[in-house]
């Protein structure tokens, strides 16, 4: 139990004595003929010596009771005879079951549940609680004191990402049956167990022992952001755009007022109104600055006959990075198209030469280059450079060669990658490519079939990112999108300092270089230098690098996979010490009320 | 205000007070007194002396025993009727206030009185005498009775015996005189009853009871307000203490009605809830426990 609340019903306890102690100190005025004959009557009314300290029978009865049921408070009394063996209880904490229904969050009433189940599972076993957030984690290991569960549930939250039922699920498996092996070894006669899962999803668990659904939360409506960008404007030196995306979950019209700031600039702020199941994009450019810390926000929902059941679908953020200057080599014999796309990036010095003058150079001077864009051109035998971007390879060059195909059709791409970050192949045609043979370790990025028409390689001191076609065999460069994909493929195999690739969306991993401070959204320091999930949305600063999670493709309707609110497990019965103590509470009025009356006296 | 209505009239006007002879005054009216002299209720012969008066010679006698003797005839008197009406503060308790009822009845005995030529003086008490009406002797000054008994009010402390010291001083005649009270003072009724009574008055005492003073229903943590002196007393009532107070009351109760037997008086006892006709004829026919003639009004 909360300390505040505990704080609360004592608060409430004490004034309640307090004011029976008041009403039973403030008698009634009656007015009589004349008290001398009542002075007189309380006189001869007086019991005699030892009578006088008798305690009226009731009052003594009443004391008993209450002192009764004070010692049994104290021996921490249960209903029933609980729940026999071992019990892992499972707790959703994803993004949904922060939603209100009826006013009261999902997890909170989960926790209650939680709690029923923790009060009956000690009885006579042990008993786990493990989170199911976006990873699933131990709350405290298998006990059978209901103290120490109870601290461990105290303050839990929610992730703003979806929870992983399946992990969790596994893990309490796992669990359960260590401990059953375990308990069976150490000569415990008929071993049992079960699963209890608290969630706000449908879900049809698949695990070895038997477990029990409680369902929470029903159907609610909500206002989220689904999507939620910015990015340099890449024909505009500094500036900055941003898109947002609103989705009115709900089968009602809605209004909002869409709020974007940068620190505590707006930049967007503007009504709409939603109507039902509607998506809306909305855009603001055009905003300069070094760098940009943006949060997004839904303010003054309003949705007809309800409410936004869910406040944390209601924000974003986004981080618009300082432009760095980076000097590129672009080496080709005249292609105007790469020319114009490195050109674009404000943030790039690009100097050209062509493959003789290249032949010229040596390692030593290439290595001032942060990256090389090689246009039909391989590195001359001996000199090696550590980011590489390599349009239509020659033979011999760094990645071996299949036999040219004419008119190859990408059948698929690895858009996850932040190379294609942004950029989509649909309807791009190839005149002719020379498929690559990828090595172990090798990303595919676009696949005619079984051919690998484009490679991310990365090695511990090197990235290479290489396309099959060069700039004239293919329709790609005539597309607004070809200057993104030249920025993202050359910003990955510029970028040593992340071992991995950053994931801008809760639930990946943030990890930092060694003596790198990593602090939370809240200011919080993290003092691991990885954190393997994320999942708190925000802006995290990483040595000073500001990068943002959102978890806006997390938003979605809620209630869809809502079951009821209606519980599997009989636990609808408070805890048994409230019982007890309403009980002490009913026996100290009566014994007020019939003390007040003159019944006791 | 009337406090008498007319079905209250009619039923006075077929009641009457009787008075002893020793308590009659001296003016001629309808009540037997000691006194043998011309009357019409012959009363005994005694022997003829010089001087007396021929026309009371019995002849009779004197043709059958050859002695005179004389005829002597009781003398028919008026009475006073004091109506000594209790102002203290209890009397303003009770459901109805004890009060109402208490004017009502004195103006009920006062009428009686002018009815049949008596002098009827209303006197309301509390400490003292407060005030007292001018002996009134016919129906006609019913009126002035009930003004008079608008202006009481009740409220303050009871002393009988100050109100028969005051009783004494402003009218030494002997006469009826009737107590309407609650008694609800510990002292000075049996005392005053006993002066009354020593006095020469006959006395005749109606104890307005009320069920909230012979029995009160409170029970609980109370604070007690003395209706007569303000005081007050904080006092958990219970069974036990009511049990107490009834007794209490029942043992004042009892020795004013023996205080008043013993100064020859009549001791009524009427409770306040009940219709004012049947308490009528309980305030004028006293109770058979009193022993007092039955039927005597």
């Amino acid at each position: 139990m909360p300390a505040a609340l505990v704080a609360a019903l004592m608060a409430l306890a004490g004034a309640l004595v307090l004011a029976l102690y008041l009403l039973r100190r403030t008698p009634r005025s009656q007015t009589v003929s004349n008290i001398r004959f009542w002075v007189k009557a309380a006189e001869s009314a007086k019991p005699r010596w030892l009578f006088r300290f008798r305690i009226p029978l009731v009052a003594l009865l009443v004391s008993l009771l209450c002192a009764l049921l004070l010692v049994a408070l104290a021996g921490d009394p249960r209903f029933g005879d609980g729940t026999r063996g071992t019990t892992v209880i499972v707790l959703a904490a994803g993004r949904t079951m922060g939603a209100r229904d009826g006013g009261e969050r999902r997890i909170d009433r989960a926790v209650v549940e939680v709690r029923r189940w923790v009060e009956r599972s000690t009885i006579e076993g042990d008993v786990t609680v493990i989170r199911a957030g976006m990873r699933p984690s131990v709350l405290v290991p298998m006990t059978s004191r209901a103290g120490d569960l109870e601290r461990a549930l105290a303050g839990l939250d929610v992730d703003d990402g979806p929870a992983d039922l399946e992990s969790a699920l596994g893990v309490a498996d796992a669990l359960l049956a260590e401990h059953l092996s375990a308990s069976a070894a150490a000569g415990a006669p008929d071993p049992r167990g079960q699963i209890v899962l608290v969630t706000d999803t449908a879900f049809a668990p698949r695990t070895r022992a038997s477990t029990v659904v409680l369902p929470v939360g029903t159907p609610v409506d909500t206002l989220a952001i689904t999507s939620f960008a910015a990015r340099r404007v890449p024909t505009a030196v500094g500036e900055y755009a941003a898109r947002i995306e609103v989705a009115n979950f709900s089968s009602r019209q809605a209004s909002v007022r869409v709020a974007i700031a940068d620190g505590e600039v707006p930049i967007l702020d503007e009504r709409i109104v939603l109507d039902p199941h509607e998506r809306r994009a909305l855009e603001a450019g055009g905003f300069s600055a070094r760098r940009a810390e943006l949060h997004a926000a839904l303010e003054a929902v309003s949705i007809a006959g309800s409410s936004d059941g869910l406040p944390a679908d209601d924000q974003a953020f986004a981080v618009v990075d300082a432009l760095e200057r980076t000097r590129i080599l672009l080496v080709t014999e005249g292609d105007l198209y790469l020319e114009a796309a490195l050109a674009a990036h404000p943030g790039l010095e690009v100097e050209v030469m062509n493959a003789a003058a290249l032949a010229a150079e040596s390692a030593a001077s290439l290595a001032g280059y942060a990256g090389l864009v090689l246009d039909g051109i391989a590195l001359p035998a001996g000199i090696a450079h550590p980011s590489v971007l390599v349009f239509a390879p020659p033979e011999g060059g760094s990645v071996a060669l299949r036999r040219e195909v004419r008119s190859p059709r990408i059948t698929a791409m690895l858009g996850s990658h932040p190379a294609l970050e942004g950029v989509r192949f649909d309807g791009v045609r190839i005149e002719r490519a020379r498929p690559i043979v990828e090595r172990t370790g090798d990303q595919v990025l676009l696949r005619s079939d079984d051919r690998a028409l484009a490679i991310a390689r990365s090695e511990p001191s090197a990235r290479l990112v290489v396309f099959s076609f060069g700039t004239e065999d293919t329709d790609l460069v005539r597309g607004e999108a070809f200057p993104l994909l030249v920025h993202h493929a050359l910003r990955w195999v510029c970028d040593h300092g992340e071992p991995t690739p950053l994931s801008r969306r809760v639930g990946g991993a943030l990890e930092s270089e060694a003596g790198l401070a990593i602090t939370g959204p809240n200011g919080e320091a993290i003092g691991a230098a990885l954190v393997p999930t994320v999942t708190e949305s925000g802006v995290w600063d990483l040595g000073g690098r500001r990068i943002a999670f959102d978890a806006t493709e997390h938003a979605r309707e809620l209630g869809a996979g809502a079951t009821g609110g209606t519980f599997a497990a009989a636990s609808s019965v408070p805890p048994l010490g409230f019982l007890l103590a309403a009980a002490l509470l009913a026996l100290m009025l009566i014994e007020w009320a019939l003390l007040h009356r003159g019944r006791l006296g | 205000m009337k406090t008498l209505d007319d079905k209250a009239r009619r039923l006075l006007d077929r009641l009457a007070l009787f008075v002893r002879p020793k308590a009659t005054a001296g003016r001629q009216g309808g009540h037997r007194s000691p006194v043998l002299a011309s009357g019409v209720e012959f009363a005994d012969h005694r022997p003829y002396v010089p001087g007396d008066d021929f026309r009371r010679i019995d002849w009779r006698a004197f043709a059958k025993n050859g002695q005179l003797v004389m005829r002597q005839f009781e003398e028919e008197r008026d009475a006073r009727i004091y109506v000594l009406l209790d102002l203290s503060g209890s009397m303003a308790c009770g459901a109805p206030p004890k009060i109402e009822i208490g004017k009502r009845i004195a103006a009920a005995f006062a009428y009686v009185g002018m009815k049949q030529f008596d002098r009827a003086v209303v006197i309301p008490f509390g400490a003292g005498v407060v005030g007292d009406t001018r002996p009134l002797r016919t129906s006609a000054d019913l009126p002035e009775v009930d003004r008079f008994l608008e202006g009481c009010m009740a409220g303050g402390p009871t002393s009988l015996p100050d109100a028969v010291r005051g009783l004494g001083a402003r009218f030494p005649q002997r006469g009826l005189v009737v107590v309407v009270s609650d008694l609800m003072s510990p002292e000075g009724f049996a005392e005053g009853f006993r002066t009354l009574g020593a006095v020469g008055h006959e006395l005749r005492v109606v104890h307005l009871e009320s069920a909230e003073d012979l029995a009160p229903p409170w029970e609980g943590e109370l604070e007690l307000l003395d209706a007569e002196s303000g005081d007050k007393v904080r006092l958990r009532v219970d069974a036990r203490l009511l049990e107490a107070y009834r007794k209490e009351i029942r043992q004042h109760v009892g020795a004013c009605r023996d205080a008043c037997r013993r100064a020859g008086g009549r001791f009524v006892e009427v409770p306040v809830e009940q219709p004012f006709e049947l308490l009528l004829r309980r305030a004028f026919a006293g109770d058979e426990r009193s022993g007092s003639r039955k039927g005597a009004a």
